[in-house]
């Protein structure tokens, strides 16, 4: 039963999601993989801020708050459908070409994969150390007490070591499953987590069908699910996965706002950027970092569109993200602090430290027992296929991770712990948020080798 | 011997080209002289944006063995005995290495569960107050028992103390009177470590009931 009121609440996510994408594609096509993709995860993200927003003004999550959050999708749904607005699903966005029929084998190693990591992460409760002391810990607390008076967990500092200043997505979602359930079954509840993290896959193969055929991106799409730190993480209840998903959904859409500057991209990327941000706490400086960009290359454009964008970017993102900001200022800091350390002059004194990091990101990088050749193929695939540099939306996303890099380096630079012990368990974590933009550098290169260009982008839209 | 170009007919051509295709996947685009301008994928070409002198099909081929090599390796990483899939179905079949790592998990959760209503002090006792080797083992127990007990709580210090590790706990040295522990709900303790010697040792202890907890605490169960 616990199972069945999950999968609900699972439901209602994807139903939120498709009302979303409908509002924001109104009367339009979309695919297959948006359906199960896009919707999705843009669902997931809404929801969670919407349990957060919820419990700010005195509601915890519960059963009589999914089935508000129910019955306003459905109606909306419905006005929607009565407008004619609603999104209409395509089973077949182009024709089929030559060769793309031997996608069946990347997809089934795909399938087996994500089964197997379901398999694994169902099988048993939180176990990850920081799944059950940080996240399962916040899911417990946000099921049993709202969030307006803040619950006193928030303020003990014996709590300190569950980071009690980490932004609330997980913890909001899978408290939103106990809601569904009606208990607190952390084994059932680790359903939200690996449903978030086989987002991930969908999410990346949009991004590559953007520029490439189905067989091409179909094969890279494999290869995040069997690289084996996919298999350490995925399911485990940790918001690192979730985190890359979102961010891969950000940088997509953002990229794609640089490239064509259609209104329904940048409100992806806004919402992308607002649900990285209210993932984890380095997610706000990748979603600051994503507006940077835009307002980079913007003004390089010199159009008034693109920069126009940019400052909607950041509004939109500080409107959504406010509520979180403002709550979560009186939060006790703990001693890692990496925000405040970063914008302090503790950043210049330690940076001697980065010939002591860069050195063990680079050897991280090359652990093919962690990462297989997924690093070496980029890098060839850049090569290989080096005229895509002349692509701004290209030239974005090397900018991007460049800034995703620097920024974790840094982070590491200023951790008041001992970098010897700290680097080995988390930066395989950090790096595994950097898939994404590895993987799409791959494919957008790959399509400037010659083979698997997209014949008509728009069938995506 | 220097090579020639030698026109295909386009019935030949096993591919067949979109209109807007970079002119370098066309042959007879290539050597067209009358070219002054030339344009790449419909832009004009610039140094980033120029043709590739060389058979772009090579290229194209390289890709395709590299994506295709990654893809083998990483299949061929998770086929070997001590890769994360197999781990995953030593958990899922339950062998005996997933049941002894997952034991330490229920001890503790079934040690929560005993604790009855109210809250619960983390006493540390012997060489688990000064010695480091079990910091790990004690930010275990208290992070799995705090989680296990909510809303229920596991005090180890003053709430004003900050916590991050099993070091800190060590350092609070923690002993609260019997007033704060009747303020605070406290009904059961637990005692990580041991008085005489050896093992990281967990013992659960009772307190009396409220109205005749003037004495020691008695009716000991549990540990391991």
């Amino acid at each position: 039963m616990a199972f069945l009121t999950c999968c609900l609440f699972l439901l209602l996510i994807v139903l939120v999601g498709y009302t979303l994408l409908s509002a924001i594609h109104p009367s339009s096509r979309i695919t297959i993989i948006q359906l199960i993709g896009l919707g999705p995860a843009v669902g997931a993200g809404i929801t969670g801020l919407l349990l957060f927003w919820a419990s700010l003004i005195g509601f915890a999550p519960s059963r009589k708050m999914l089935a508000i959050i129910g019955v306003l999708t459905l109606a909306g749904l419905l006005v929607m459908k009565k407008m004619n607005r609603l999104a209409r699903i395509k089973i077949l966005a182009t024709d089929w070409e030559k060769g793309d029929g031997w996608m069946v084998v990347p997809l089934v190693v795909t399938l087996a994969g994500l089964a197997m990591i379901a398999i694994g992460a169902l099988s048993t409760p939180l176990v990850e150390w920081d799944a059950f002391a940080i996240w399962g810990f916040k899911a417990k607390v946000l099921a049993h007490e709202a969030l307006r008076p803040t619950p006193a967990c928030f303020h003990d500092l014996t709590l300190s070591y569950s980071h009690l200043d980490y932004p609330l997505m997980i913890p909001f979602l899978t408290a939103g499953a106990y809601a569904a359930m009606g208990t607190v079954d952390d084994q059932t509840g680790k359903l939200v987590s690996v449903f978030l993290d086989v987002l991930i896959v969908p999410v990346v193969y949009l991004g590559l069908r953007w520029k490439l055929r189905r067989l091409s991106a179909a094969c890279l799409s494999a290869i995040p699910v069997m690289l084996p730190v996919m298999f350490r993480y995925g399911g485990v209840g940790c918001a690192d996965l979730p985190l890359a998903m979102f961010y891969a959904g950000s940088i997509f859409y953002v990229a794609r706002w640089i490239d064509q500057q259609q209104w329904p991209d940048l409100i992806l990327a806004i919402l992308f950027s607002t649900f990285v941000a209210f993932t984890k706490n380095e997610g706000l400086i990748l979603a600051l970092a994503n507006g940077a960009v835009m307002l980079g290359f913007g003004l390089w454009g010199g159009r008034r569109r693109t920069w126009v964008g940019a400052a909607a970017f950041f509004t939109g993102l500080l409107v959504m993200d406010a509520a979180w900001l403002i709550w979560s200022r009186s939060l006790p800091r703990t001693h890692e602090d990496y925000g405040s350390k970063l914008l302090s002059s503790a950043l210049v004194t330690h940076l001697p430290r980065l010939k002591e990091i860069i050195p063990a990101m680079l050897v991280q990088i090359a652990e093919f027992q962690v990462w297989g050749l997924l690093w070496i193929m980029a890098g060839v695939l850049a090569l290989l296929g080096w005229r895509a540099l002349a692509r701004p939306y290209v030239l974005a996303l090397w900018i991007l991770l460049g800034m995703q890099l620097m920024v974790y380096a840094l982070a590491f630079s200023v951790t008041p712990w001992d970098l010897t012990v700290l680097m080995p368990m988390t930066v395989d974590r950090l790096l595994l948020h950097t898939v994404p933009a590895v993987i799409f550098l791959a494919g957008w290169h790959w399509a400037e080798v010659g083979t698997g260009q997209r014949i008509a982008e728009s069938a995506l839209r | 011997m220097p090579l020639r170009w030698i026109p295909v007919p386009e019935k030949q051509c096993n591919t067949v080209l979109p209109i807007d295709s970079p002119p370098e996947r066309n042959s007879l685009a290539r050597n067209d002289p009358g070219r002054s301008a030339r344009l790449n994928g419909g832009k004009l070409e610039t140094i980033l944006n120029q043709f590739i002198p060389a058979d772009g099909r090579n290229f194209r081929y390289a890709a395709w063995g590299v994506v295709l090599l990654v893809l083998i390796h990483l299949c061929w990483l998770q086929l070997r005995p001590e890769s994360e899939l197999h781990q995953i179905c030593a958990f899922v079949t339950q062998s005996t290495a997933s049941r002894a790592a997952m034991t330490q998990y229920e001890q503790l959760d079934r040690m929560a569960d005993r604790t009855g209503n109210g809250n619960v002090l983390l006493k540390l006792a012997g060489y688990a107050k000064t010695n480091p080797v079990v910091e790990n083992s004690l930010s275990f127990v208290y992070y799995r028992t705090s989680y296990a007990l909510y809303p229920r709580r596991l005090y180890v210090a003053p709430a004003d103390q900050v916590i991050n590790n099993g070091r800190d706990i060590m350092r609070s040295e923690f002993s609260p009177s019997q007033q704060w522990l009747q303020e605070h709900d406290v009904r059961s303790v637990f005692t990580f470590g041991n008085d005489n010697a050896g093992g990281e040792a967990l013992r659960l202890e009772i307190l009396p009931s409220r109205h005749n907890q003037a004495g020691m605490p008695t009716d000991k169960s549990g540990g391991n």
